[in-house]
């Protein structure tokens, strides 16, 4: 229709002292307030419940994490072989990006790197859509969850229509939450969680080791991620993708109130230093044109043995017997470090 | 049981209500917006979007003038591809069933102007949705053309009752789809054939966007120009200038087009946008940092310099009203004056001139000695003023009037009333104050009050029942009259700028005040009077309420007597039941005077301080001193309302130390009463009597064990304590514990 935007709007909206509540009084707020406090508790169910509620089976998984999903015939037949059920598929990231008009802080968060379809989702496995979720594009969700939520949750689930990608019956979001972001983080997650339901959709959700120690996000279940458990820019770190010493002070015993799948590595990667200073890595081969006389790379890749290591220990820890092991992340060349029957023992689920 | 407790909730809750009418404005008066462009009125909320407006008028000339424009509005913005769609077919959808111009288009079947609707909401559909970067195609997507399609076929509608329309979307959709050639070519072959007015208007603006993302600067800019379209030209400034300020923009801006419609748009965004928090824009501010607008104060400062020694096409009052009020907010009024000259030299634009001359009312009232000379001149200004809040008063100034609302939390709403409050109340109003003209202050706080609810004369109730919920807003309107006789809870004449400043001045003032309504000496006087509210039973009611805050029972009596009982019936606090406390009594008993209480009040007040005056015989007159002072005390205490209409501050915070002093004054005088009357008593039988009244047990039993009181005490109690009723604030003691 002839929508006009209205270059005075931004500023004409702030012109009326009074905002919309202004049009009816405090009293008047109140007293609906305090009539909705008092029938709240007469009505049947507060919220609405989901229409059917999926069950989350213990299933081989992993996680495709790349721009394109394009699989070759190996990242196929792996799939086949190892009965990977429930494939954890990243859709887009939420990042901040500024906004198109003129004032100077004038920031969103919008969805970045979106996934390109170049080959179908293969017969028999479930897509797990997953979100990445910036701490920057955070902080700015945070004064509109409700709205992000209904965003993030709409846009999934029209990735997955049009592309379809199946039956979706567990959408997890991944964020490198804070104690400081933890609030804004378990506020969009409860609204997302909330979004979902009304279509029979459980959330989960990454939990970084450090965060067992924090309260539990309020989604349905977790996903712990079981590597990058080393500081990665520091240059006398011997592994950063895996030391079991960090997963062990980390794994104490406590109890964690949320189910759990276990994340478990199977990339690895090459961590450049310049003058004992982090500069960056490489997902293949490094670049040599790059690297200078002095310059150090460290090659981290995670050994089957400790990856034997790290089961038993969460096992022995976490009681993971009915979990789903998922592996980080379908990559021939990466996968390709490991044996079939390697795999075969990491996985639970033949 | 529930039911019980639902009422004693409900009646809670209704109580609330009535007291909230007495909470104090959310604004100072000198927060009300100021600095203004009348002709820009249009772009404020409730004229939202000035381009819809004429947009629903066109489509009202394109169908039918009896369709009301509301329900154009909300058919041709808010209604969805699907009712539109049923409309073809002859089919009204529940949601615009009551829609007059779906109605109309039905009945006469009018395919052409239904088929261009749903064009347009598919075009808007795609164009929003393909703008967010959250969009993502869907297999539910209600639109099933693409934007290509659609630029398609109305590139094809050239010729027809809605070809200028079509030719608007078919550019929209090309914008969209980036075919910035295709537009300008599009535009060549059709622009001959498009009528002036808003419709070629936003074509241009999209037809300069494409001349400016084709890098084609020059005519992208007289597109711009020719559309009036200020925010596009700036951006295709920047386009080529970085990332500049919005005041660097505009001297850019200048430098071309020196005398470009548009700055007065741009001037008010800057200024607006700082303007209502302009009276904490101080070094002392503790929550907010104004460094960035204080540096963009001084930007545009210097631009307006720059503007007014430079080209001469440049329209130099508007930049110089800028100029005034700007040095008026870096804290420089005869700078401001000085600019201000300038303005009114060279002002030729009537609305302008109309702006500039509030400007010099509000910056006169900063510069001037309050004296006979500037009284003259603030009679002639307010004049005028008084005529333009007259004349511009349109629907919806009387809506929000009449809700009494924003005009009791200062809220800007109506540009001239919100001028002469801002002006008076915030500035002359506190000046003539100090200068010691109370009189004119209350005059024009009155009239700041009144003069537009006297004109609109009709306050709207949202009437409730606390039994019947669904009746909740029904809103009923009243005269003024009728309101203050209603028997409802009278919102306003206590709660006005006008009651708040009497609150805080002397009962001298107010007499004086008075004397002016009922007798007013000269012609603005006799203005403000016009203006204003003078019903004598208020104002002498307020006078003897202020006799009876400064013990003056005489004068209280006096002026109380004046009062009809018709009216103390509409007074609050007799309507809420605070006059129904028993002054003369140390406990809580009810008094019959009730509607006359504050009369019947000062009549006992002054004659007991007659007799004690006239009295010899000591015990006689201690114990006129005791009744005296319990009256006394209890005026201020649980009697407040005998002295008081709230508690709390307002507007004139400086002044409310004289109620606190009438207060510590009554109190100081209750107490040495009391103690002069105890050390009076010459009869012990007297004294113990009084000593009883106020409970003070142990004294009457020890000092006076022979009395009859000490017996009566002895014979009902058996632990003797002084409870010095005398002393407490509270008089909640019975005779007897």
């Amino acid at each position: 229709m002839e929508t006009t935007i209205n270059p005075k709007d931004e500023f004409t909206k702030h012109h009326k002292k009074s905002t919309s509540s202004a049009a009816m009084k405090p009293h008047h707020l109140l007293f609906i307030a305090l009539l909705m406090l008092a029938t709240a508790g007469c009505s049947p169910t507060a919220k609405n419940e989901p229409n059917k509620r999926a069950e989350h089976v213990p299933a081989n998984g992993i996680y495709y994490w790349k721009t394109i999903f394009d699989l070759n015939e190996t990242e196929r037949n792996f799939l086949k072989e190892h009965h990977v059920k429930r494939l954890y598929l990243r859709l887009f990231d939420v990042v901040p990006a500024e906004k198109n008009v003129k004032n100077d802080f004038n920031f969103e968060a919008v969805p970045n790197a979106t996934i390109a379809f170049r080959s179908a989702i293969p017969d028999d496995v479930e897509v797990v859509p997953v979100v990445y979720i910036t701490i920057d594009a955070l902080r700015l969700m945070s004064h509109s969850n409700e709205d992000y939520a209904g965003l993030i949750a709409e846009r999934v689930m029209h990735i997955a229509d049009f592309h379809e990608l199946g039956d979706i019956r567990e959408v997890q979001l991944d964020c490198d939450w804070t104690q400081q972001t933890q609030d804004a983080y378990f506020a969009l997650c409860q609204a997302v969680k909330d979004k979902l339901r009304l279509h029979g959709i459980q959330l989960s959700c990454t939990i970084r080791l450090w965060q067992m120690s924090s309260d539990c996000p309020p989604v349905d279940r977790g996903v712990l991620m079981l590597y990058n458990t080393g500081n990665i820019t520091n240059p006398k770190t011997q592994n950063s993708i895996l030391d079991l010493n960090d997963v062990k002070a980390y794994l104490n015993g406590k109890p964690y109130y949320l189910p759990l799948d276990f994340a478990y590595p199977t990339f690895s990667w090459y961590v450049w230093f310049h003058d004992n200073t982090y500069r960056g890595l490489f997902h293949d081969q490094p670049d040599t044109s790059l690297i200078e006389e002095g310059d150090t790379v460290r090659q981290e890749q995670v050994e089957f043995s400790d990856l034997q290591s790290l089961d038993s220990l969460v096992r022995m820890k976490l009681s993971a017997d009915n979990a789903s092991i998922i592996l980080y992340h379908l990559d021939s060349a990466n996968l390709s470090n490991y044996s079939t029957d390697e795999i075969r023992q990491i996985y639970h689920h033949d | 049981m529930k039911y019980a407790r639902f009422i004693t909730t409900i009646s809670l809750l209704f109580a609330f209500v009535q007291a909230q009418a007495c909470v104090p404005p959310y604004y100072s008066p000198s927060e009300y917006y100021l600095f203004h462009f009348v002709d820009l009125l249009d772009y404020a909320p409730g004229n939202f979007n000035l381009y819809g407006n004429e947009n629903c008028l066109l489509w009202q000339q394109q169908t039918s003038t009896s369709i009301p424009l509301e329900d154009i509005y909300h058919l041709v913005y808010k209604s969805d591809l699907k009712q539109l769609t049923e409309l073809k077919s002859g089919r009204l959808l529940e949601e615009v069933k009551e829609n007059q111009m779906a109605q109309w288009l039905v009945d006469h079947n009018d395919q052409e102007a239904i088929d261009f609707l749903i064009l347009a909401k598919n075009c808007e559909w795609l164009r929003r949705e393909s703008l967010s970067p959250w969009y993502y195609p869907s297999k539910e997507d209600p639109v099933r053309y693409s934007l290509n399609d659609i630029a398609e076929v109305a590139k094809q509608k050239s010729a027809g009752r809605f070809a200028d329309r079509y030719a608007l979307q078919a550019i929209r959709a090309m914008t969209s789809l980036q075919q910035y050639e295709d537009i300008i070519g599009f535009w060549d072959k059709t622009e001959g054939r498009i009528p002036e007015g808003f419709l070629r208007q936003m074509m241009q603006s999209y037809v300069a966007g494409a001349y400016a993302r084709l890098d084609n600067l020059e005519e992208a800019k007289r597109y711009f120009i020719s559309a009036n379209d200020l925010n596009g030209l700036l951006e295709c400034d920047q386009r080529y200038n970085g990332n500049i300020s919005r005041v660097e923009r505009m001297e850019l801006l200048y430098e071309s087009y020196p005398d470009c419609p548009a700055f007065r748009l741009k001037l008010w965004e800057i200024l607006g946008h700082i303007e209502p928090d302009r009276q904490w824009n101080d070094e002392d501010s503790w929550y907010w940092n104004w460094d960035k607008e204080k540096a963009e104060i001084n930007q545009l400062a210097a631009l307006c310099d720059k503007v007014l020694e430079g080209d001469s096409r440049a329209d130099k009052a508007l930049w110089a009203y800028a100029a005034t009020y700007i040095a008026h907010l870096q804290g420089d009024d005869n700078k401001a004056h000085r600019y201000l000259k300038t303005a009114e030299k060279n002002v030729k634009d009537p609305n302008l001139a109309d702006v500039i001359k509030v400007m010099r009312m509000y910056i006169d009232a900063q510069i001037c000695t309050y004296d006979k000379t500037y009284e003259q001149k603030l009679f002639t200004q307010l004049r005028w003023l008084q005529g333009m809040v007259e004349t511009h008063i349109d629907d919806e100034v009387i809506a929000s009037t009449s809700s009494l609302y924003e005009l009791q939390i200062n809220c800007s709403y109506y540009y001239w009333n919100d001028a002469m409050r801002c002006i008076l109340l915030g500035t002359v109003c506190p000046k003539m104050i100090k200068a010691g003209k109370t009189t004119l202050a209350l005059q024009l706080a009155n009239m700041s009050g009144y003069t537009l609810l006297n004109e609109i004369n009709q306050i709207d109730v949202d009437m409730w029942s606390p039994m019947d919920i669904a009746k909740y807003g029904d809103r009923t309107s009243f005269t003024l009259e009728q309101y203050r006789h209603s028997g409802l809870f009278n919102s306003y004449d206590y709660s006005s700028c006008l009651a708040e400043m009497m609150d805080t001045l002397s009962a001298n003032a107010l007499m004086t005040y008075v004397q002016i309504v009922e007798k007013p000496q000269t012609p603005f006087q006799r203005f403000l009077n016009a203006h204003s509210y003078n019903d004598l039973d208020f104002l002498n009611e307020m006078v003897g309420t202020h006799c009876l805050r400064e013990m003056r029972y005489a004068d209280a009596e006096r002026y109380l007597s004046k009062v009809s009982t018709e009216y103390f019936l509409c007074t609050n606090v007799y309507k809420e039941g605070y006059l129904n406390r028993d002054p003369f009594s140390l406990g809580l008993r009810q008094w019959s005077h009730g509607v006359e209480a504050k009369y019947r009040f000062a009549k006992t007040m002054n004659q007991l301080e007659r007799e004690i005056a006239a009295t010899a015989d000591p015990n006689r007159k201690a114990l006129l001193m005791l009744d005296f002072g319990i009256g006394l005390r209890n005026s201020f205490d649980y009697c407040w309302a005998l002295t008081q209409y709230r508690q709390g501050a307002g507007y004139f915070y400086d002044l409310d130390a004289h109620n606190t002093n009438c207060v510590q004054e009554a109190m100081d005088r209750a107490e040495r009463l009391f103690e002069e009357a105890f050390a009076s008593f010459t009869d012990n039988e007297y004294a113990a009597q009084a000593q009883l009244l106020f409970s003070n047990y142990k004294t009457v039993k020890e000092q006076y064990p022979e009395t009859v009181a000490a017996e009566r005490v002895r014979g009902r109690c058996d632990k003797f304590t002084d409870y010095h009723a005398e002393k407490k604030r509270f008089a909640y003691l019975g005779e007897y514990n």
